[in-house]
């Protein structure tokens, strides 16, 4: 029995013309594709209504595979793009899937300024600690001591915890999970979907290929392995507390989820006031 | 473009996108794959059925599946 | 105070015509980062879009800013933002990206003194060659460049027009004076103004292919939320929207987005010409210095010399064919601009080997007509 794979279950939420996907053997971008879309055939959502943004890198490739509207932006600003298109039309969902370096190293501000003004917007993060799609350099979640191509030596700069950044600078929603974590991390997803305001989940991802070959982890099976052994869920901590330290201790788990006025309701209803005033 | 390698089952693999992540045998709670001796034109190993019967349908292996090449029907 | 055009007469700065340009266009988003001397649009935005039912929103930084009016337009609201110099920088990233993925909108340059922070409170004009060149790569732009306060009115209008037409992001070029300079302005009913917006595909989802362009060049513009579940990207990309690296996709993208200017520039481009049919010396200018070229020539006519004014009021694309054509006819050219040196590189490409004399001015002042005529009376003796 040969099926075409245009039958594939999750068809209508993929392009499926586009894939193989660029992805490396074993990357986690891949099973966090899969927990995305398997989130959105969860909740039966309707597709006219999403707009999937990423910035550059190769996390960044994951909204040209999902078949909603899509946009692919220039390196760090796929959260203000995104909160350009969902001030501007309020009924989208607008979900931003993208990695470490992109969000927090050169979009940094927008992630602090989003989540300050708490717009509604899920932001999907892809931490794998380093850039992989440039060859594997120094990125702002490369552990201490960790070595990349631009620290030969061993990092010195602090990583950020992304977690507690988030949950500072003001979102509602935060969890972290690893890629081992799918179906938890599934929940999450649809929970942030739903939820209104800024939310922010972050994915800890192997990237064999380039982080885990300069600091001799293994292959992809091997990273996984490492996730299910050192990862701990700790619920409803706050994230400052939650640990991440790759080949230690990784706290995962549903960490903030609270109510806060959500801006671009807040925008509605003042032009609502001065519309009708 | 999908070739189904198991016989009758529900599980789908398609051998064209597979990259060899191994991630199915490992963490499928059933042990319904196996590692196969082939090495396709590409270099990979894709997942052989080993056994059916073992199947709960828990569909685990279409979410750790980072290629999109397992798909099951439920 | 809710209508979305004022018509009437208004006693205003350049800045505050802008703003109501924009909203007599159909501007619905707005997205920008304080800076001197374009602030003043912004706050008036911040009170009239409301208004009108459109969103205000103040941004971290300029990136941010461009980005976010990147995504409103592809959102379907007609979307702006203003700055200066040094924001005007930060923009040229995701200018880039707007013009990469055609995506209508307009960027306001308030000009002041430049480089770097330069004189933030003074003017100049000095951004007229970053406002072509300034993001990475070949494309082409609109640029339009007003010299009075109405026009600054008319000439928004026009920007969001062209944008509109034309998939591309479209600059209106506002010299420092200008944008804090009161003037009066009459603004017409709004069914006396001409509105265009873009062209939507006719296809169904399952057949629209985003970038596939008409016989135009412009690729019909489906907007998020329509259902047309279509990609984008600032990557090469065929007319999927899909990236592609190959020498084929890279060389038809970037001939037609540049082509789809460059075919129409007999449509896109506008000049004023004062006297210059018999003219055989004539200065060249925009903004603020051509109001001092205007009395220069006219003085200079009553002495008998055959002056004439060419005013431009898009600087890009430029009017190169047209100077070429005159340059026969001419014995000296002058250029007049408030920077050391940008457009009259243009004016000597197309009138060679007629001899340009450049006039630059640095530091806030615009040319004298003094000034101008000294220059025009040397060139005739």
């Amino acid at each position: 029995m040969t099926r075409a794979i245009e039958e594939h279950p999750l068809t209508g939420y993929l392009r499926i013309d586009r894939v193989p996907h660029i992805w490396c053997e074993g990357c986690g971008l891949g099973i966090l594709l899969n927990s995305f879309v398997q989130a959105l055939k969860d909740l039966e959502f309707d597709m006219d209504k999403l707009v999937v943004v990423s910035g550059i890198g190769c996390t960044g490739r994951a909204s040209g595979y999902i078949k909603s509207d899509a946009y692919h932006t220039t390196h760090g600003r796929a959260i203000a793009f995104a909160t350009g298109v969902k001030v501007a039309n309020p009924d989208l969902k607008v979900v931003v899937i993208s990695g470490d370096g992109d969000l927090f190293a050169i979009g940094g501000n927008h992630f602090i300024h989003a989540a300050r003004r708490n717009i509604d917007m899920l932001v999907i993060c892809a931490n794998n600690f380093n850039y992989g799609m440039t060859g594997g350099q120094l990125g702002p979640t490369t552990p201490i001591g960790s070595r990349t191509q631009t620290s030969p030596y061993g990092n010195i700069e602090q990583p950020f915890n992304l977690s507690a950044l988030a949950a500072c600078s003001g979102a509602v929603y935060v969890s972290r999970w690893t890629t081992l974590h799918v179906r938890r991390l599934t929940e999450s997803i649809k929970k942030g979907i739903h939820k209104k305001g800024f939310s922010f989940i972050e994915v800890i991802a192997p990237c064999s290929t380039v982080y885990g070959r300069y600091n001799r982890l293994g292959d992809g099976l091997d990273m996984m392995n490492d996730l299910k052994e050192i990862s701990v869920i700790k619920h409803g901590i706050y994230p400052t507390e939650a640990t991440i330290e790759p080949g230690k201790e990784i706290v995962v788990g549903d960490f903030v989820d609270i109510e806060k006025p959500e801006y671009s309701d807040m925008v509605q209803a003042f032009i609502k006031e001065q519309m009708e005033g | 473009m999908g070739q189904n390698l198991g016989l009758a089952g529900p599980v789908q693999v398609n051998r064209d996108f597979c990259k060899r992540c191994g991630y199915y045998f490992e963490f499928c709670p059933r042990g319904v794959f196996e590692r196969p001796d082939e090495i396709t034109l590409k270099g990979v190993t894709p997942p052989r059925i080993n056994e059916w019967a073992e199947c709960t349908m828990c569909s685990l292996c279409t979410l750790l599946r980072p290629d999109i090449a397992v798909s099951i029907e439920v | 105070m809710s209508r979305k055009v004022l018509t009437g007469s208004y006693f205003v700065h350049g800045d505050w015509a802008c703003a109501e340009g924009a909203l007599a266009a159909g501007c619905k988003f707005y997205a920008a980062y304080p800076i001197t001397p374009a602030s003043e649009i912004a706050e008036r935005m911040a009170v009239r879009l409301p208004q009108v039912g459109g969103a205000f929103i103040q941004f971290e930084d300029e990136l941010g800013a461009m980005a976010a009016v990147v995504g409103a337009s592809y959102a379907g609201k007609k979307a702006m933002t203003a700055t200066s110099g040094p924001g005007f920088s930060l923009m040229q990233e995701n200018i880039g990206l707007a013009i990469m993925t055609e995506a209508p909108c307009v960027v306001v340059d308030v000009m002041r003194g430049a480089p770097s922070t330069g004189q933030p409170t003074k003017a100049g004009q000095g951004e007229m060659m970053q406002v072509r060149w300034g993001s990475h790569g070949d494309y082409e732009i609109i640029s339009l460049v007003p010299s009075s306060v109405q026009e600054t009115f008319d000439l928004t209008v026009e920007a969001f027009n062209r944008s509109e037409r034309y998939r591309i992001p479209t600059f209106v070029m506002v010299d420092g004076i200008l944008g804090h300079m009161y003037e009066r302005i009459e603004i017409p009913e709004p069914e006396e103004i001409d509105i265009v917006n873009r062209k939507k595909p006719t296809q169904t989802p399952e057949e629209y292919l985003p970038f596939k362009a008409d016989e135009d060049l412009i690729p019909p513009m489906a907007n998020f939320g329509d259902g047309y579940h279509f990609y984008s990207t600032g990557l090469t990309h065929d007319e999927r929207g899909y990236p592609d690296m190959s020498i084929e996709v890279q060389d038809k993208l970037i001939r037609r987005l540049s082509d789809k200017i460059r075919r129409n520039e007999e449509k896109i481009i506008r000049i004023e010409e004062v006297d210059v049919e018999d003219a055989e010396i004539l200065v060249v200018a925009y903004g603020i210095p051509s109001r001092s070229a205007l009395k220069a020539v006219e003085q200079a006519r009553a002495e008998g010399i055959r002056a004439g004014l060419l005013r431009l009021i898009t600087a890009w694309p430029f009017p190169t064919r047209i100077l070429e054509d005159l340059s026969s006819q001419l014995d000296a050219v002058i250029m007049l601009e408030m920077n050391y040196g940008q457009l009259v590189r243009e004016v000597e490409r197309a009138v060679k080997p007629t001899p340009v004399t450049f006039l630059p001015k640095l530091g806030e002042e615009p040319h004298k007509p003094d000034e101008i005529l000294t220059a025009i009376r040397r060139c005739s003796g």
